[in-house]
C-alpha cells in the first residue's frame, strides 16, 4: 500500500508489454494458418489440379481451379472469418460465452426468408438470386423485430434482448416447418438443403461485394476493441469508464448482424464457427478483444475453409453439408482443450 | 468538450479552497409507481468525504448512481460543474469521477491486470496502453494492494480481493470524484483500514470521495459529512459528531444504541445495550 508510489521512477523494463507481444504473435500465427489454408485447399479435391497447367490456362485444370474450388474456398474463408467475429461480439455484447451468431434469431429468420423465397420460387430480386435477397431480408427484419422487442425507454438490454431473440427463433423455426409441411417433394428437398447450408461457388463480382461488406464491418468492429472488453464485463461498468453504451451496443448489434446475415443468406446456417473459434482462442491468447477479434476473422476463415475442403473429399464425389464438418472436426478438439485448460474459460 | 473537463486535482496543492463538484436540486427517481428517492437537495465539494447512510432501501445506492450518471430518468437536476450529468460525454465524464460497484459478475476469463487497466479506456489515445498508462495501472494497484494477484483470472478472486481490484480500476482512472458503493462489504480488518486510510488520503489531495456503507462506525470515522437517507428523503446532513445521536439511531435505523464520543475525537456507537 504505498501511497507515495511516483510514476516517474519506472523505468520502462518494468512495463508489462503482454497484450502487444500477444498481439503480434496471435495475429502472425493467425495469418500463417490462414495463408496455407488459401494456399492448400483449392489444390485438393476429387480431381488432382496441376497448378502449372491451371495457371498456363489450360483446360480443365484452370476452369476446376478458378471456376470451381477457388471461389468457394475464397467464400469460405471470408463466411468462416465473419461468423467468427459476429460470435466474438455477440458473445460480448450479450455477455454469454455461449452466444452464437444465430442466438438472436438472424439465422431462422434468413431460413424463413428463404425458405418463403423457395416456395413462390422467386428466382431473382434486384438482379441477385431470390433466395439471397429474402434471406438477408429475412434476417434484418428479425433482427428489427429482436431489438424492437427488447429495447424499453430508448435502452437495450442484454437480458431481454436475448429472451426475445429465443422467442423469434422458435417462431421462425416453427413457421418454417409449417411452410415445409405443405410444400412439394422438390420443394422440400430444396428446403432441407438450404437449411443444412453449404459452400458453393460464386461470381468473383459476387465475392468482392461480400469482402467489401465484410472488410468494412470486421475494420469497424476491430476499431472498437477497447469498447467490447468493458461492454463484455458489464453495461454499467463500461459507461463508468467512458463508454457511450448505447450507441456503441448498437453498432456492435448491427455490424454482428450485418456479418451473419449476409453470409448465412448465401450459405445458409453454418453451425459452430462463430462458437468454437472465439472460445479456442480466448483459451490460447486471453479475453481481450484487441488481440481476440482480429485473430478470430483470420483463424475462423482458415477453419471454415480447412472444413469445407474436408467436405468436398471426405465422400466424394458427394458433397457432405459443410455444418457437419465443422462439428465433427471442431467438437473433439474443442472438448480436448477444455479438458486441458478448462479452468480458464 | 473544454467545458466539461475537470482538472484533476494537484496532489501538492493543498489550497484551503472548498470548490463545488455537484449541485443537486430537488432529486428524485421513481422506477413505475414506487417512488425510491425525492426531492434531494444538496452541494458536495472538493475535499470533501461523505458517507451515505440509511435502512435497507433508503435510496442510498440509487443516489450514488444518479451521481455517477448511470440513472437516466432521474427527476430533478443534478449538476456536476454546471453540467447536468446525463449531459457530459461519457468519455470526459469518466475521466472526472470514478465510480466503484459492489461487485462485478464477470463472464470472461480478464486477469486482474486488465480489468484494472480498463479503467484507463477515457484516457486511451492508441490501440494498447501507454507507458503512462501502465504507470496508473501500477499506482492504482499499489493503493489498492493487489498487484500480488495482478495476474490470476477475476473470476478466481475472493470477494475482498474483487472489492480490491474494482477499487484499483476506479483509481487507475485518476478521477477527481471517487463515488463506492459499500466498498468494505468483503474486505478483512486489515484491508478495511488500509482503504479507509487511501481515501482519507485521496481526500486530503483534493478529491471528492462519496460513500454508501452500512457501518455507521465506519462512516463516522471516515466522514467529515454524513448523509442520512430515509424512505427516500434526506433526513439528515451534517458532520458525524451533529448526526450520530442515539436518538437518531434509533428514530431512523430502529435500534438502541449508546454512542461514546471524547474530546477532539469521532464518535464511535455499541448497539443493543
Amino acid at each position: 500500500m504505498a501511497a507515495e508510489s511516483s510514476p516517474a521512477s519506472r523505468s520502462p523494463a518494468s512495463i508489462p508489454l503482454a497484450a502487444p507481444r500477444r498481439f503480434t504473435i496471435g495475429i502472425l500465427s493467425s495469418l500463417a494458418l490462414l495463408l496455407l489454408a488459401l494456399a492448400l485447399t483449392p489444390l485438393i479435391g476429387s480431381v488432382p489440379v496441376d497448378l502449372g497447367a491451371a495457371l498456363a490456362g489450360r483446360s480443365p485444370d484452370a476452369e476446376i481451379l478458378f471456376q470451381a474450388r477457388l471461389p468457394r474456398v475464397l467464400l469460405a474463408l471470408l463466411a468462416g472469418g465473419a461468423l467468427a467475429v459476429a460470435g466474438v461480439l455477440f458473445q460480448a455484447l450479450l455477455r454469454n460465452p455461449l452466444a452464437t451468431p444465430y442466438t438472436l434469431g438472424v439465422s431462422s429468420g434468413a431460413s424463413l426468408g428463404a425458405v418463403i423465397a423457395i416456395i413462390t420460387g422467386l428466382r431473382s430480386a434486384f438482379a441477385l438470386p431470390g433466395v439471397w435477397v429474402c434471406a438477408f431480408a429475412g434476417a434484418f427484419l428479425t433482427l428489427a423485430v429482436v431489438i424492437g422487442a427488447g429495447r424499453s425507454a430508448g435502452r437495450i438490454s442484454a437480458f431481454t434482448l436475448l429472451l426475445a431473440g429465443v422467442s423469434v427463433n422458435a417462431i421462425c423455426i416453427a413457421v418454417v416447418l409449417f411452410l415445409q409441411y405443405f410444400s412439394s417433394l422438390a420443394q422440400s428437398f430444396a428446403i432441407v438443403r438450404w437449411l443444412m447450408g453449404g459452400v458453393e461457388p460464386v461470381s468473383y463480382s459476387t465475392l468482392a461485394a461480400i469482402a467489401a461488406l465484410v472488410g468494412v464491418v470486421v475494420a469497424y468492429a476491430f476499431s472498437q476493441a477497447r469498447n467490447w472488453n468493458l461492454l463484455a464485463v458489464g453495461e454499467s461498468w463500461g459507461a463508468s469508464r467512458g463508454v457511450s453504451v448505447q450507441r456503441v451496443m448498437m453498432g456492435g448489434y448491427l455490424s454482428a448482424s450485418l456479418l451473419t446475415g449476409a453470409v448465412t443468406a448465401i450459405t445458409g446456417p453454418i453451425g459452430f464457427v462463430g462458437l468454437i473459434v472465439p472460445h479456442a482462442l480466448r483459451i490460447l491468447l486471453g479475453p481481450d478483444h484487441r488481440v481476440l477479434l482480429p485473430c478470430a476473422f483470420l483463424v475462423g476463415a482458415a477453419f471454415l475453409a480447412v472444413c469445407d475442403t474436408a467436405a468436398r473429399v471426405m465422400l466424394s464425389p458427394a458433397d457432405v453439408p459443410v455444418g457437419v464438418v465443422t462439428a465433427l472436426l471442431g467438437g473433439p478438439f474443442f472438448i480436448l482443450l477444455l479438458r486441458r485448460r478448462g479452468r480458464n474459460l | 468538450m473544454k467545458a466539461f473537463a475537470l482538472p484533476a486535482p494537484a496532489p501538492s496543492a493543498l489550497a484551503p479552497e472548498r470548490r463545488t463538484l455537484y449541485s443537486l436540486n430537488g432529486v428524485g427517481m421513481r422506477y413505475g409507481e414506487s417512488t425510491v428517492l425525492r426531492e434531494v437537495t444538496l452541494d458536495l465539494h472538493a475535499r470533501e468525504a461523505v458517507a451515505i447512510v440509511g435502512p435497507n432501501g433508503a435510496g442510498k445506492s440509487t443516489l450514488l448512481q444518479i451521481l455517477a450518471g448511470l440513472l437516466p430518468g432521474h427527476l430533478g437536476a443534478c449538476q456536476l460543474n454546471g453540467i447536468e450529468v446525463n449531459r457530459w460525454p461519457r468519455r470526459d465524464f469518466a475521466r472526472a469521477v470514478g465510480f466503484i460497484p459492489q461487485n462485478v459478475q464477470m463472464e470472461f476469463p480478464f486477469s486482474v491486470e486488465e480489468v484494472v487497466a480498463m479503467g484507463r479506456h477515457a484516457h486511451a489515445a492508441g490501440l494498447f496502453e501507454t507507458a503512462e498508462d501502465w504507470a496508473a495501472v501500477e499506482d492504482a494497484m499499489a493503493l489498492a494492494d493487489c498487484a500480488a494477484f495482478r495476474h490470476r483470472d477475476f473470476r478466481s478472486l475472493s470477494g475482498g480481493e474483487r472489492q480490491r481490484a474494482i477499487l484499483a480500476s476506479a483509481l487507475a482512472q485518476r478521477p477527481c470524484i471517487l463515488l463506492l458503493d459499500e466498498p468494505t462489504t468483503w474486505l478483512d480488518l486489515r484491508h478495511q483500514v488500509e482503504i479507509h486510510r487511501v481515501l482519507n488520503t485521496l481526500r486530503d489531495e483534493g478529491l471528492l470521495v462519496v460513500m454508501v456503507t452500512h457501518d455507521l462506525n465506519l462512516a463516522a470515522g471516515f466522514s467529515d459529512r454524513v448523509l442520512v437517507l430515509e424512505r427516500g428523503r434526506l433526513a439528515a446532513d451534517g458532520r458525524p459528531e451533529e448526526i450520530f445521536t442515539e436518538d437518531l439511531i434509533e428514530r431512523i435505523f430502529r435500534v438502541k444504541a449508546t454512542v461514546h464520543r471524547e474530546a477532539g475525537a469521532k464518535p464511535w456507537m455499541l448497539y443493543g445495550r
